[in-house]
């Protein structure tokens, strides 16, 4: 990931906009098909029509009950008791007890703050967030839901952008655009961070049928089934705007999708349908966690059938065995950055070659496999995907036969196995994880194989009021390492505070093309806390 | 001596008998006699209900737990005693979480459990919890909440004792293996009903740990906890269960009690 440059960004509140807009569309839509939506005894409007069996000429309907003289049924009419007309009811009076009384509405108010302490120290987040999740239940097999996000960074409004964001050793330093200055590398105002918005993170229908669900919409899918690794959870991609520090629902970034899954016996075959292709949003330039950028001739996939991606997950449990096949179509969330070399030039880091990237994303095919056992207080775990049709950056001066514009493309495999048990009372999760390339040449500026692991460890103490817990993340090749203790406080039941800390260790990384994962944050180890109120 | 004289006599007899002994006809009853007795208590085929967990410290702080409750009694069919399924209503940062238990009837087997975290999107099987772990942060422990097998214990039967305006039978429950969470339990039964009302916990050192009052309703022919307040008499703790909105015998369906139920995030 670290040899990609330069962000675009602009698409951001653009794409909100077409949320929103579709947003509202699909509650349209939804209330359209489902006229009677919530509304299982609806009374129309309309007096309701009695039809003579000799004539199909519309009666007049008579009086209400109460106000009619009881007449006897005459030869050759059907007589149908209705009960009595209630007023009819305006457009705004329908949509308030139809349909606005009856979603629930459920979400929380958040405050983040963290500090970064390392000098420069600084409130690196003054964050506070505002998320709404409604839903609403046509019946027991229809249901609409939303999830909405609105935020606003104060730390922004307190503090220079470049105390927050110091410039590291090897940040890129974005050309200026023809005919505009030089920017000044002391001055980072011109940073382009986000600190206020609104976002439409979800918005699906679930139709539950017999043996089928649907999913329809704005959506996360989870495929995996070890929990925090990306070998079939390779669905959605990431949002990197703080790393990967944040949340699950949040760090991931929601696609517009079908899910449909079809249930036989113990098995569930799982198929999707994604139009919306998007790879991993990078965090922007020069912000605290900016690391690789997305180049700026990156040309998004067209959005068409053709260039859809698709995947096919068959899961199930056999034999105290719980196991997924999967298969997924897509396009590589990391593009291709193939480039050509022309010379010597004037670079940002002095003379270096001039180099020209032509960024394109290529498809994947992953073919994967997950398996997880309980053996009673021990469950074991793992998942294998088979990659085909990945490109990796190769060094500068590589020039072998299957090196196409610094890029050449290699099938890789990944796989993780883990571990989890209580012990004590806690709950601890072990994983290691190692990415093969597969056919791997020394111009690959990849290592053949990337190595990982992680210990998790939770435990609820003093009845739930308290659970301290410790995420730790090592990789091994390079000797990075990601700590991350936290203890969540339950003061009520809706307010519960969190206290943490982020601590990065490693080597930066070997030059400003290829930044280490964690290492780059060395100095970005910070403390935060956060309140939250939950509704 | 006329026969009517004769049966008189011999009425007399046996009544005086059934006053100077009045236990003569439950003599008989052993502490294992009376557990099985209770432990055959009628469930029903199947159960909804909503569990409300009121946990109170020492200081008073109160804080609230609300759960949809799915029970299916299997009665050993397929290799299940029963299946169960827990949906969180209440508290609301964690509503929609789902528990989904396999209690297998398969004696050393443990259960299958699933858990279902709304924030994560996604179901991830469990290892079994340690039997003595809190369940649900409360006063209870998984062990507590489950069917203790009666073969794992020496039941002593201690005799008849008033309880409130009952009589209740006292039963001292010892367990066989070495390491128990409790060195003895004491089970208060309701004569002739079969139904614990209190039970009293000893730690390891037999000293009182903490008691169990239990109320009961009657839902149909089914007697079903209506509430149950277990203080921990060493920390102050306490929880109090509410058992409400209780149906019995729903006619659930299997495929209810599998993990595509558990991703919805809530009961049918």
């Amino acid at each position: 990931m670290s040899h990609l440059s330069v962000i675009k960004s602009s698409l951001r509140d653009r794409h909100r906009v077409l949320s929103l807009y579709s947003f509202c569309i699909l509650c349209l839509l939804f209330f359209a098909v489902y006229p009677r939506a919530s509304s299982g005894q609806e009374i129309s409007e309309k007096p309701p029509e009695i039809i003579s069996p000799e004539a199909e000429t519309p009666l007049p309907v008579p009086l209400p009950a109460e106000e009619a003289l009881p007449l006897p049924p005459q030869e050759g009419t059907v007589t149908i008791p209705i009960e009595a007309a209630e007023p009819p009811r305006g457009l705004f009076t329908r949509i308030n007890e139809d349909i606005l009384k009856k979603i629930e509405y459920r979400g929380y108010l958040k405050s983040e703050i963290a500090y970064r302490y390392v000098t420069p120290a600084a409130f690196s987040k003054i964050l506070n967030i505002l998320q709404l999740e409604p839903s609403y239940s046509l019946n027991s097999n229809v249901r609409l839901s939303a999830r909405i996000w609105a935020y606003y960074d104060l730390a922004y409004d307190l503090q220079d952008l470049g105390t927050i964001a110091p410039m590291k050793a090897f940040a890129f330093i974005e050309p200026p655009a023809p005919g505009e200055p030089e920017p000044d590398i002391k001055n980072l105002r011109d940073i382009k961070v986000d600190n206020y918005g609104i976002d439409l993170k979800e918005l699906y229908i679930d139709i539950y049928r017999s043996n089928m669900d649907f999913r329809i919409g704005r959506q996360i899918i989870r495929w995996g089934i070890v929990e925090g690794w990306r070998i079939l959870d390779e669905v959605n991609p990431l949002d990197f705007t703080e790393h990967i520090l944040r949340d699950v629902s949040d760090r991931y970034i929601p696609l517009w999708m079908v899910k449909g899954d079809y249930y036989l016996g113990p098995i569930t075959i799982e198929g999707l349908w994604v139009p919306d292709v998007k790879g991993h949003e990078p965090a922007p330039l020069r912000s605290q966690w900016s690391q690789f950028q997305t180049l700026p001739d990156l040309k998004k996939v067209p959005r068409n059938f053709k260039n859809s991606e698709g995947g096919l997950r068959v899961s199930g449990m056999v034999k105290g065995y719980e196991f997924a096949v999967a298969y997924f179509n897509q396009w590589d969330d990391f593009p291709a950055a193939f480039r050509s070399v022309s010379g010597l030039g004037l670079g940002d880091l002095g003379i270096s070659p001039d180099v020209t990237f032509f960024p394109v994303y290529r498809r994947l095919q992953s073919y994967g496999v997950g398996l997880a056992k309980s053996l009673g207080k021990i469950v074991l775990e793992g998942e294998f995907a088979y990659v085909d049709g990945k490109y990796w950056g190769t060094c500068t001066e590589c020039s072998s036969s299957d090196i196409t514009f610094g890029e050449t493309q290699r099938d890789y495999i990944k796989h993780v196995i883990g571990v989890k048990t209580v012990l004590y009372g806690t709950d601890i999760s072990m994983n290691f994880s190692q990415d093969i390339i597969l056919n791997h040449s020394s111009d690959i500026q990849q290592g053949r194989h990337e190595d990982a692991a992680s210990i998790f460890a939770r435990k609820e103490i003093r009845y739930g009021t308290m659970v301290p817990q410790l995420l730790a993340i090592s990789l091994l090749n390079r000797h990075e390492y990601l700590f991350r203790p936290k203890l969540e406080y339950r003061y009520t039941d809706k307010v519960t505070f969190l206290f943490g800390v982020d601590i990065f260790s490693g080597d930066p990384g070997p030059d400003p093309g290829r930044l280490n994962f964690f290492g780059y944050f060395d100095d970005d180890d910070r403390a935060y806390m956060e309140i939250k109120y939950s509704f | 001596m006329g026969i009517k004289k004769v049966f008189i006599s011999v009425v007399s007899l046996l009544v005086a008998l059934a006053i100077v002994f009045p236990v003569a006809s439950q003599a008989a009853l052993s502490g294992l006699d009376i557990m099985k007795k209770v432990d055959e208590l009628p469930q029903g085929d199947d159960q909804k209900s909503t569990v409300t967990l009121r946990l109170i410290s020492a200081q008073g702080q109160e804080r609230k737990i609300v759960t949809s409750r799915y029970w299916k009694n299997y009665r050993g069919k397929d290799g299940f005693y029963s299946k169960t399924l827990f949906f969180t209503d209440f508290p609301p940062d964690v509503k929609s979480t789902g528990f989904l238990i396999w209690d297998y009837a398969q004696e050393g087997k443990t259960d299958g459990l699933w858990l279902y975290l709304p924030s994560l999107r996604k179901v991830s099987t469990v290892s079994s919890r340690d039997q003595n772990d809190a369940f649900m942060g409360s006063d209870l422990t998984f062990a507590d909440m489950g069917q203790r097998r009666l073969d794992e214990d020496e039941h002593k039967f201690i005799g008849e004792k008033p309880c409130d305006k009952n009589t209740c039978y006292v039963v001292e429950s010892t367990p066989k293996e070495e390491g128990a969470a409790y060195s003895k339990r004491i089970f208060w039964i309701l004569k002739d009903e079969w139904r614990a009302v209190k039970i009293e916990y000893f730690d390891q050192k037999k000293e009182p740990l903490k008691t169990q009052a239990i109320q009961w309703q009657k839902s149909g022919n089914l007697w079903i906890w209506k509430d149950a307040t277990v203080k921990n008499l060493q920390t102050g703790h306490s929880t109090i269960f509410e058992i409400s909105n209780i149906k019995i015998n729903n006619g659930l369906r299997d495929d209810l009690f599998t993990e595509r139920l558990l991703r919805r995030g809530e009961g049918p």
